[in-house]
């Protein structure tokens, strides 16, 4: 069943006027469930015997791969704005980093399937690492979403222990990221000129999402450059 | 995917239906041919009662009646699945609130909709393994052999597995049940030293308030709860506390918070309405209490004292109809359940006595009054008290005084029942009376354990056998008297061999050990040699 939005909102506030980010969060979240049922649809539609129509195949495909984008920057979005309020129950606990990558790479199997990208992911199968596991999912899915966008027909994902915490790195061959996003402050707001690209709101996410895992006086952290081993974008993330 | 599923027997639980029959096929798609569907919360209970299913997926949100919470505590508290049992939440929100608030269960992994085929197979993939890994030392501790579970525990730490923290989250936790604190804080300590994990910050606070150092307790569980803002059980803790240490605004607070994170947790908003009532902030008990009564019907932890509770708030507040209403509604609702109107009438009473209808009061009292006889002074402690509380309140002290003795008799030993008892003197000016009240009932069973227990120091196990049945047939709610019968029948089987009626009386009384008092370690231990005997034939 779909859920109710967390909190009920008061339209019209004691100033009168509506409480427009509470008015917001509230619409993302209808639309959130929406998507939701709309890729859960999808989903069922995958285990039916699949079409041997290659077009409508990859007509389906598209759609999901559109529908989990929206879905990603919805999931951003609501995240953000529970970071705003201090509302977002972040729960640290240690996982298994191949098994969240792993899961991170399944959703978008059926996208794969169809298409001519091939993901390699390079990770100990026990390699543990201590951070919450939406959240985390939630920036490799971005960052794996946005490098689908742009790869030429390659991914990488790297993890490995470091300084007692873990580096997760998305890597395409694609044409890499843009200069005014390597230069850019992805830990501020208006650091990123939202107007510029989708990926703003994917980045900017991530970097409050990075900044939510502490351990021992050390914070989280994402970086972007380019070239690393396939030579086209490279997004990496550390977990203290 | 090499995921046998073949011989698992499968519970998918969703009201949607398009859901359900997309859950069911791709269970199916991975070989899984025992695969039930259920619509809601109770249609879920009867199937779980009748099938011991291995793999069960359960949607949180299940429209009205129970919620996916309801039904896993519901399960558990009445032993429905084997140990082996994998219980899957499956939650629509990435960030449920709800979800993360269980105060006694957790399901075994939570996931997050919408997710495709191979998410869900490698999810199962991966509980069956960690089932796997655990199996040998659930199994024990299944068996109530704890020991025996430890030292499997360390069995698999010293092999250096991949999962360590897990085997040690899993340690820390049977040694805190087990009242080793020693060793679950060498545990804490040893992970704490490599890095922050916020549950083995928890362990150790445990740790320190277990070992009465509270005050560090709490500034553990501040720290905690300041870098983990969430950390809902974390509060609960800080609550604790705060409230033996004298602070029963500050526990309120700490609990309020708990309770904003994670609304859906009935025994939390019990714990907040009662801190409230006592402090005095009757607007923040009386939310509390109407949320935990609304909470009531679909939870398997409902209790009518709620909306007694509720009464009494609303009733201090000046709100008389409305509390009357609340009273009314219990005694409708205690149509199958004679505690819940004996607490109604009680209630009625008191209301009505405050409405100067002092007729009505005394004839509702006696109503009650009426119900606890019948019920062969059975009913819980608390309604029982209320009961005494409504009879006193209208003059019927006789009346009253025996209650309250009935009531301490069962329970001479629990501080809690013992501190009610005398508030109820209290309130009416009669502390002193009271106090004579109590400490004779109390005396009656002291002298009559040093009498049983003598019988067993001079040998004479079989008078100390019909010595302590009686007394526990006399007292089925005293826990050292029910503990002692159990004990000298299990002793005198394990000396002269075991026989039917002995094994019956015994096991008679374990298992209201295990209703009164679940948790107690030497129950497990009596249960475990209990089950020896049993075996040995």
């Amino acid at each position: 069943m779909l859920t109710p939005p967390g909190k009920s909102i008061d339209l019209a506030a004691d100033s009168g006027r509506p409480d427009f980010p509470a008015l917001l969060a509230s619409a993302v979240h209808d639309l959130k469930n929406s998507v939701g049922s709309l890729l859960n649809t999808l989903n069922g539609t995958d285990s039916d015997a699949r079409s041997e129509d290659t077009d409508t195949n990859e007509m389906v495909a598209r759609l999901r791969h559109e529908a989990m984008h929206i879905n990603n920057n919805l999931v951003a979005l609501l995240a953000v704005y529970k970071f705003d309020q201090g509302r977002y129950p972040v729960h640290i606990d240690h996982h298994c980093v191949n098994d969240m990558l792993m899961e991170c790479v399944l959703q978008y199997t059926p996208v794969l399937e169809s298409g001519r990208i091939t993901v390699e992911t390079l990770c100990p199968e026990d390699l543990y690492g201590c951070f919450d596991r939406t959240l985390t999912a939630g920036i490799i899915n971005n960052a794996l979403n946005n490098a689908l966008r742009h790869t030429r027909d390659r991914l990488v994902i790297r993890a490995e222990a470091c300084r007692g915490g873990v580096n997760i790195a998305v890597e395409d061959n694609g044409p890499g990221y843009p200069a005014y996003l390597l230069n850019c402050d992805v830990h501020a707001a208006n650091g990123i000129d939202f107007s510029a690209g989708t990926t703003g709101l994917g980045l900017y996410f991530a970097s409050l999402a990075a900044g939510q895992h502490k351990n021992k006086q050390r914070c989280g952290y994402i970086q972007l450059h380019n070239g690393g081993r396939l030579g086209g974008g490279c997004f990496s993330l550390h977990l203290p | 995917m090499r995921l046998d599923l073949n011989d698992k027997k499968f519970l998918v639980i969703d009201d949607f239906p398009q859901m359900r029959a997309s859950l069911k096929k791709m269970i199916q798609s991975f070989g899984a041919a025992d695969v039930d569907d259920s619509p809601n919360g109770e249609d879920a209970m009867n199937k779980i009662r009748k099938k011991k299913y291995d793999v069960i997926l359960c949607d949180y949100h299940l429209g009205d009646g129970k919620d996916g919470q309801q039904i896993l505590e519901e399960a558990k508290h009445h032993h429905l699945f084997k140990y082996s049992t994998i219980f899957m939440m499956i939650t629509a929100e990435t960030t449920s609130d709800m979800v993360m608030g269980a105060v006694e269960y957790h399901p075994d992994d939570y996931l997050a909709k919408p997710f495709t085929r191979e998410v869900l197979g490698r999810r199962l993939e991966k509980l069956i393994r960690r089932k796997r890994d655990f199996d040998d030392i659930e199994a024990a501790v299944y068996k109530h052999q704890y020991d025996l579970a430890l030292a499997r525990c360390d069995a698999h730490i010293a092999t250096g597995p991949r999962n360590l923290l897990e085997f040690l989250k899993f340690k820390s936790g049977l040694c805190l049940q087990l009242g080793r604190c020693e060793e679950a804080s060498a545990v804490c300590e040893q992970i704490l030293g490599m890095r922050d994990i916020p549950w083995a910050m928890l362990d150790m606070a445990k740790v320190q308030y277990a070992s009465g150092h509270i005050l560090r307790a709490r500034d553990m569980l501040n720290d905690l709860v300041e870098s983990n803002n969430a950390y809902v059980a974390a509060y609960d803790w800080l609550a604790k506390c705060q409230e033996s240490l004298g602070d029963p605004h500050g526990a309120q607070a700490s609990l309020a918070l708990a309770v904003e994170l994670s609304p859906r947790s009935i025994l939390r908003q019990r714990a907040l309405g009662t801190l409230a009532y006592k402090n005095g902030d009757l607007a923040c008990a009386e939310q509390a209490f109407s949320r935990a009564v609304r909470l009531g019907p679909c939870s398997i932890y409902r209790d009518p004292a709620d909306q007694a509770n509720l009464a009494k708030v609303l009733l201090d507040r000046g709100a008389g109809s409305r509390a009357l209403k609340v009273a009314n509604e219990l005694i409708k609702s205690g149509k199958g359940d004679a505690d819940a109107a004996m607490l109604g009438h009680a209630m009625q009473g008191i209301i009505y006595l405050s409405m100067a209808r002092d007729d009505d009061a005394r004839h509702c009292v006696a109503a009650g009054i009426a119900l606890y006889d019948k019920s062969g002074a059975k009913a819980p402690a608390e309604t029982s008290l209320e009961v005494a509380s409504a009879c006193l309140a209208v003059n019927q002290w006789e009346q009253g005084e025996r209650i309250i003795k009935d009531v301490i008799r069962n329970h001479h030993d629990d501080a809690h029942v013992l501190e009610l008892a005398a508030g109820i003197f209290t309130k009416r000016g009669r502390a002193e009376q009271g106090h004579a009240v109590i400490a004779s009932a109390r005396d009656e069973i002291i002298t009559l354990r040093t009498e049983g227990t003598s019988l067993v120091e001079q040998d004479k196990l079989a008078e100390a056998v019909d010595f302590f049945d009686q007394a526990a047939d006399r007292l089925p709610d005293n826990k050292l008297i029910n503990l002692n019968a159990s004990q000298v029948m299990i002793m005198y089987m394990e000396r002269h061999g075991r026989n039917d009626k002995l094994l019956y009386r015994a096991r008679r009384y374990l298992d209201r050990l295990q209703r009164l008092d679940p948790g107690n370690t030497e129950n497990q231990s009596l249960l475990y040699r209990y089950k020896s005997l049993t075996a040995a034939c």
